[in-house]
């Protein structure tokens, strides 16, 4: 029983390394990230600390968690919660609903691995419409690829449902005549296109 | 990891705050329909290990996969941050539909499977505010039982308590017990990437699989594959395995691609793979989807005062991550079970291998052809002094109705201890019940000559994992037998 312990017990903690969804952030002790928001130049303070401007691209301390905090003058500023996947409490608990707080209102969303985007709100903006533009850029940046894939093929059902719920106003053609005009090789730029 | 996950809040809470307001709940919006989806286990990662369940809620008539995207989505998540009364704190939580298929078929690479379930408008209003409700308290949340499983359940069936006394509830069951009681009305897949990957490769030849699976971890490679279909498709796989250098190269290189000459053909070969896929009928795992059993009995044989013990061991039927199919081949014909049954009694002692196998069509509403056979050896003591075989085999037919399964069976039965003809032919009628809770069974066999042999079979869910078995047998010789017993189910 003792060398079954021995053998089996390392072998289920190598095992848990090894999970695809940990695999990218648990080698090393800092961790790149970048990132960028609507407003060029914002302020990006790490755990209370200025550590740069948008676009940010830079390494952070790996920890439990941190807080990023994005600022600008005129706007509303936006905080995010950078959490960690690799925890030990996450391998003991064998998760299957992964925990969502962090960018809770809907104004910031990590399109790529540890790429964020934060959408800062002006005084002048009103809520509504800041919410729909937030929803709008993060469905365009999360879905680059698969969106890019079906302009290319003339249609598709992210494409479908882009057009239904962001731009009844236009034909589905001159909606996609218009996306297809849009830089395909960068999700910011792709979605900053579409959003218009 | 889990802030890839966490992609922006979507076009659902927007469009929530828009409608809602008006109706008194202000945080869900009217909905036209449910959708549940069930996000398939994923061998791969633990987390994944045992499937996700959560429901999307359209504002509009909805027809296929696009217009869900964009509705709003209920999950039920765990906050690892926080402890409950249980072991962590749960919530419901509005997200966008993409959101989530996103991160399943995506990241995860998970087949999602959508069930549309019938409720009425008064039904949908309900549910609507029984959400607005749960939205706003926390929840107990545990790993086994008190999971998305349990809660989505028990909001969609308005507080069921299917599952309150079991020691485990995964989310296919939560599933199994959703649909048992609200059979959906139709159901359509979105395919992993992988999946899609997989499907396009099985047409591929060696080397290019060879390249493929390089280029999924050294995408660098990706770009000396020939063919685009496949490049493009690796591309979508390797982006959800990248780091962020190697994700910027991977979308500039899915860029080159649909620029040169091939590109859009590929791409449109691709999105009608992927429309085909989605095509699915109800999934065969939805039903009668049961595990492999070990049961033991006391039994008393009335006559005779002859007390003993039967062992059993049943392999029953579990289509853990078998895919749906759109069309029924032979190749779902299923093996349902397989029965080892030992007995010793006090007085004689019998081993009897019954391998059951039954053919069932496993849709909701159908036939389906039965056949077995059992084979046994009784050996009885002074001063009887008898021993010998016995054996018999069947063929049947059975037809499910409402209220369960109703089949005829043709049984020769080989007997040399004298209890029925050396060799005889019977016919008999059989009945199951589908019930979540327990099953029964009866049936009873007229052998010519020898009168009517009746058994009924009543197994009583304690838990989901353990079941109370009574069997009540009377033999054409007029012998009867009773048993209680239990069997644990895994």
């Amino acid at each position: 029983m003792e060398w079954q312990v021995r053998f089996v017990v390392p072998c289920l903690v190598i095992a848990a390394l090894f999970q695809t969804s940990c695999a990218t952030i648990i080698s090393g002790t800092s961790q790149a990230i970048s990132i960028d928001s609507n407003v060029k130049g914002a302020e990006v303070k790490i755990e209370g600390n200025l550590v740069g401007q948008t676009p940010f691209h830079g390494k952070i301390k790996r920890q439990k968690e941190a807080l990023a905090v994005v600022a600008a003058d005129g706007y509303t500023a936006q905080s995010i919660t950078l959490t960690s996947s690799y925890n030990p409490v996450a391998i003991l608990s064998i998760f299957w609903d992964y925990s969502t707080t962090d960018c809770i209102t809907g104004a910031c969303w990590e399109y790529a691995p540890n790429t964020y985007f934060v959408n800062l709100k002006s005084s002048t903006t009103s809520e509504a419409e800041f919410k729909r533009q937030s929803s709008l850029l993060a469905f365009c940046m999360t879905y680059h690829g698969q969106l890019t894939l079906e302009l290319a093929a003339g249609d598709g059902d992210l494409l479908r449902s882009l057009h239904r719920e962001f731009f009844t106003d236009q034909s589905f053609e001159s909606f996609l005549t218009c996306a297809k005009a849009a830089p395909s090789n960068d999700a910011v730029a792709f979605a900053r296109a579409i959003a218009g | 990891m889990a802030t890839r996950y966490t992609v922006g809040c979507g076009v659902a809470l927007w469009a929530l705050s828009q409608a809602a307001a008006a109706q008194g709940c202000v945080e869900v919006a009217p909905f036209k329909s449910v959708f549940l989806v069930f996000a398939e286990e994923q061998a791969e990662s633990l987390v994944s290990g045992f499937g996700h369940i959560f429901v999307c809620l359209p504002n509009l008539p909805t027809s296929s996969v696009q217009d869900l995207l964009a509705a709003p989505a209920v999950n039920f998540g765990a906050d690892t941050s926080r402890l409950g009364q249980g072991m962590w704190v749960g919530q419901y939580k509005l997200q966008a539909c993409h959101e989530l298929v996103r991160k399943n078929t995506h990241f995860d690479q998970r087949r999602l499977t959508f069930f549309e379930l019938p409720y009425t408008e008064p039904e949908l209003k309900h549910l609507r505010e029984d959400l607005c409700s749960r939205l706003a308290h926390t929840y107990s949340y545990d790993f086994f039982r008190h999971n998305c499983g349990h809660y989505i359940a028990e909001w969609l069936l308005a507080n069921n308590n299917a599952s309150s006394s079991i020691l485990y509830f995964t989310p296919r069951e939560a599933l199994a017990t959703i649909t048992c009681q609200r059979p959906p009305l139709r159901c359509f897949t979105i395919p992993s990437d992988l999946e899609t990957l997989e499907q396009a490769l099985s047409h591929a030849d060696e080397r290019t699989v060879y390249q493929v699976r390089r280029g999924l971890n050294t995408p660098s490679v990706l770009r000396e594959i020939n063919d685009p279909v496949l490049q493009l498709l690796a591309i979508r796989v390797a982006e959800s395995r990248s780091t962020f250098a190697e994700y910027s190269a991977l979308e500039s290189l899915q860029a080159d691609i649909l620029s040169s000459p091939g590109g859009p053909e590929a791409a449109q070969a691709i999105i009608a793979t992927r429309a085909d896929m989605s095509a699915a009928d109800l999934p065969n795992w939805l039903q009668e989807g049961e595990g492999p059993a070990l049961g033991v009995q006391v039994i008393q044989q009335a006559d005779a005062g002859d007390t003993g013990l039967r062992l059993s061991a049943e392999a029953g039927l579990r289509d853990f991550g078998t895919p749906p199919r759109a069309t029924r081949t032979l190749r779902d014909i299923r093996f349902l079970a397989a029965d080892v049954e030992m007995y010793s009694h006090q007085v004689h002692s019998d081993l009897v291998l019954a391998s059951v196998s039954v053919v069932r069509d496993l849709r909701r509403i159908g036939g389906g052809l039965s056949s077995g056979f059992s084979l046994g050896r009784s050996d009885l003591p002074d001063p009887l002094a008898i021993s010998g075989l016995y054996a018999s085999t069947w063929l049947g037919a059975s037809s499910r109705f409402e209220f369960g399964w109703l089949g005829i069976r043709a049984v020769a039965i080989l007997d040399d201890l004298g209890r029925t003809p050396d060799l005889g032919v019977a016919l008999g009628l059989t009945f199951d019940t589908l019930c979540d809770t327990g099953s029964f069974h009866g049936e009873v066999t007229d052998v010519p000559g020898h009168g009517l042999g009746l058994l009924l079979r009543q197994r009583q869910s304690c838990t989901r994992t353990s079941s109370l078995v009574a069997d009540a047998t009377c033999d054409p010789d007029g012998s009867i037998t009773l048993g209680l017993g239990v069997q644990f189910r895994f």
